[in-house]
């Protein structure tokens, strides 16, 4: 076909019925945009960006169970500092292995206070992710040892504590009463990076004794990263963690560990918050998601086909003597596809317009459904993930809503059609 | 009329069959979030029992465990603390505020009965800062608090459990091994607005788990209306008595930002389910009009013969009400058989009461859309002329 009876084609679809046709760019527009917004957040928590933009090569054991050898008792968290040291050690295939823990700090400043983020972490974190260093660079393994009181901060940080100034390093500040020398400042971590986000870094040493000693019998906080090299193979990095875990359970009586298997930034989004068990890979939960979408999706429609289906009866006449002069089926089919596609596409376009600037006003409410965020950061971005699934749903809904109509209405009998006969 | 509708129905049924689709999974939506949404909503207009407006809420954590003197050391911080200009008072406790996670939980005994309860340990200034409403008996003094036999209150629901219908001022429960003369009553007493009422009692903090193995202990400070707290000042008072190397200070914030903060989840999942069921709803409702409307044109020529032959014309957009309604009733019967089974077999975790009025509720509202998605088409025919109807025929 050319162009040209396309465009027009379309056109005379805007014009024909105008409340259906709102009615079908109102119809597409929403779910599409709904489809998209879902999408965009699992993306964003997904592929965070920022220091962890490499995802592909970054894994993750964030959680741990402790189970008791005699019952089903089990105890789920984070890994133990004992065990997240030993592991960042004795790995070898993997060249950085990072390991860190989070702490809440409550920053008073005259009369407000900001809800601020700690991060303990080893030098090696500072290798494994790529932040993006304004001034100065991060603390060495011998800082680290000898529990030296260095901290990077984030620009935001740098800007509550000494306003106006752009040059900090060497300057010293109380932080979680503690007065550390600043060494770094980094640009500011969205609060989507699960294991990078924080206002401040600071060596692990620093952190409280009795917190990261733990109890013996006590699942800890931290979480470990690897940072896979070209020729690094994750099987043989498993296999290492598992030997690691024989190693560790040999000494231990009344309570073994079971690490979660190393995963990639899909399974830390999906199977970490339920401890070590209860995933079953990203295909299920993705096709769960989809479903739900789909769901969503079923009513709208429904109602095009409907709504279709009335508005092609309108026009069954012009169908019919078309048929009488010899238009084939395809040819109808085409039309009337191209009909229904030039809307849906439009309300296609329009929808992930509105997801977008939904995210822009209200990025952190939808990112972030709990605890505080009034001091928090949150940046998105858009990738190709979310385009591919808005041109899907616009796709299914082209199929379910403009397919199902245009097969039925091109079977009409022209005799019959042109009787007025149409039922 | 409804023979001749039912008969009208059948003969379009291919067309009415989306339709029929359509309304049954709107019904379905319905009854399904407006059960959600009732659930909450009833939740949240309880209240939570506190007020918590002007108040400052600091959560501290010891490095070694409380010891009794450091009620102490507590009491004289509170003391100083006073004497600031903008705050009214201020209160020691344990794992008790509003709209913080923490909570114990411990079985309660009186007499045969037992009960799992939420145990809020607090002093006696408690009542001054969160302004709870007490509907019997009052609220224990710092000198009930050393009887032999400690003081405590419970709350109206627990109270309804354990005592059904005697005063139960001046009986006697037991915690573990403790023993507790219930002294006064409260209203009610929630963690956040969304959840359900807990069965909750409140002992003085000095006869409580807090001193047992514990590091925590949060202070709630009420400052006078309209003028803010000057929280450096306060920190630089807090740390006279509890200084850095002793104590941490793990968190330092206005409740109504915690209020904020606590209800957030469930609000955003409240609002985006309304968003998406007012799309549908609004989705549904424009497309019947357009369908519905549709019907009616092609039918002009029968409606015009019809009011020709001395039919009014109110008599003839009855027929169309009518038919959709009946559309309405078919599509939802399915819906109502499934749902009737969900009580009989106990599928559903929420009261019956709940379930009868949500279903009741999603019936009235799809009748409702329907009856508006019907409306603007059933007036058009009062306006059709025969004469002129048929003549452009």
């Amino acid at each position: 076909m050319q162009l040209h009876p396309i465009i027009n084609y379309i056109r005379e679809q805007f014009r024909h019925h105008r409340f259906f046709t709102f009615l079908h760019l109102f119809g597409t527009t929403i779910t599409v945009m709904i489809a998209t917004m879902i999408i965009m957040d699992l993306d964003n928590h997904v592929h965070p960006g920022g220091p962890e933009e490499n995802t592909a090569q970054l894994r993750y054991i964030t959680v741990m169970n402790l189970k008791q050898t005699h019952s089903n008792n089990t105890k789920t968290g984070g890994v133990t500092l004992p065990i997240a040291q030993k592991i960042a050690q004795r790995v070898h295939e993997v060249d950085h292995v990072a390991f860190s823990t989070t702490k809440n700090w409550t920053l008073p400043k005259d009369y407000s206070v900001y809800g601020l983020a700690l991060r303990y972490t080893n030098s090696k974190f500072w290798n494994v992710f790529s932040f993006e260093f304004i001034e100065g660079n991060g603390y060495t393994q011998q800082e680290v040892e000898s529990g030296e009181k260095k901290a990077v901060i984030s620009k935001k940080l740098r800007d509550i504590l000494f306003p106006g100034q752009k040059q900090v390093i060497g300057k010293t500040a109380s932080i979680n009463d503690e007065s550390c020398t600043i060494i770094g400042v980094v640009e500011n971590v969205s609060a989507t990076c699960n294991q990078t986000h924080a206002d401040a870094w600071l060596p692990f040493t620093l952190h409280d004794r009795q917190a990261t000693s733990g109890m013996v019998n006590e699942p800890g906080t931290y979480s470990l990263s690897f940072l896979l090299s070209a020729n690094s193979s994750e099987n043989i990095l498993q296999q290492e963690v598992n030997n690691l875990q024989a190693e560790i359970n040999q000494t231990k009586k009344e309570w073994k560990i079971q690490l979660a298997p190393i995963g990639d930034s899909w399974s830390a989004h999906f199977r970490d918050p339920r401890g070590v068990g209860n995933y079953e890979g990203k295909f299920n939960e993705l096709l769960t998601l989809f479903s739900r979408i789909l769901l969503i999706m079923l009513i709208p429609a429904i109602n095009l086909i409907s709504l279709n289906i009335t508005r092609m009866h309108e026009r069954s006449e012009e169908i019919a003597i078309r048929k009488t002069y010899g238009a084939s089926n395809t040819r109808l089919l085409n039309q009337l596809l191209v009909e229904q596609g030039g809307l849906t596409i439009v309300g296609g376009i329009l929808g992930f317009l509105f997801a977008i600037v939904t995210f822009l006003f209200y990025k952190n409410e939808i990112l972030f459904s709990t605890g505080s965020f009034e001091h928090i950061e949150v940046s998105f971005r858009i990738s190709f993930l979310p385009i591919i699934g808005s041109l899907l749903v616009v796709f299914l809904l082209n199929i379910m809503g403009g397919f199902i109509p245009a097969l039925k209405i091109i079977k009409i009998q022209p005799a019959k059609a042109l009787k007025g006969d149409l039922s | 009329m409804i023979k001749h509708s039912l008969k009208l129905i059948w003969n379009q049924r291919k067309k009415n069959t989306y339709l029929i689709i359509e309304l049954f999974l709107i019904f379905v939506l319905l009854f399904l979030n407006g059960t959600y949404l009732i659930e909450k909503g009833s939740y949240y207009l309880e209240g939570v029992g506190a007020n918590v407006e002007d108040v400052t809420y600091i959560r501290l954590e010891k490095k070694t465990p409380i010891t009794p003197n450091d009620l102490a050391t507590f009491n004289a911080l509170k003391n100083e603390l006073r004497e600031m200009k903008t705050i009214e008072n201020v209160s020691l406790n344990y794992r008790s505020t509003p709209y913080t996670y923490s909570m114990q939980r411990d079985k309660v005994k009186a007499g045969k009965h037992q009960l799992n309860c939420r145990i809020q340990s607090v002093d006696d200034d408690y009542q001054k800062i969160f302004q709870s409403p007490i509907t019997a008996g009052d609220w224990f003094t710092a000198k009930d608090t050393n009887n032999r036999i400690a003081p405590a209150l419970i709350t109206e629901k627990t109270a309804n459990y354990l005592f059904a219908n005697e005063s139960p001022l001046n009986k006697r429960i037991t915690i573990g091994r403790d023993e507790f003369r219930i002294v006064g009553v409260l209203e009610k007493s929630k963690r956040n607005n969304y959840e359900k009422e807990q069965h909750a009692i409140i002992i003085p903090i000095s006869r409580s788990n807090w001193l047992k193995e514990n590091n925590l202990s949060e202070l709630a400070i009420r400052s006078y209306s309209g003028q803010a707290l000057n929280i450096q000042e306060v920190i630089s008072h807090l740390r006279n008595y509890l200084p850095a190397k002793q104590y941490d200070i793990r968190q330092i914030s206005e409740m109504t930002q915690m209020k904020t903060n606590a209800n957030r989840f469930t609000k955003s999942d409240i609002l985006m389910s309304l968003g998406i069921m007012l799309f549908l709803i609004i989705n549904m409702v424009l497309g019947m009009i357009g369908i519905i409307g549709y019907r009616v044109k092609l039918r002009r020529e029968e409606m015009a013969v019809r009011m020709a032959m001395g039919a009014t014309a109110k008599k003839v957009s009855q027929q169309i009400r009518v038919e959709m309604y009946l559309l309405c009733l078919l599509s939802i019967i399915p819906a109502l058989l499934m749902a009737i089974q969900i009580p009989l077999l106990d599928l559903f975790p929420v009261d019956d009461s709940l379930f009868y009025i949500a279903l009741g509720s999603a019936i009235l509202f799809i009748y409702l859309l329907v009856a508006i998605a019907v409306w603007y088409p059933a007036r058009s025919i009062l306006r059709i002329e025969p004469a002129l109807a048929l003549k452009e025929e």
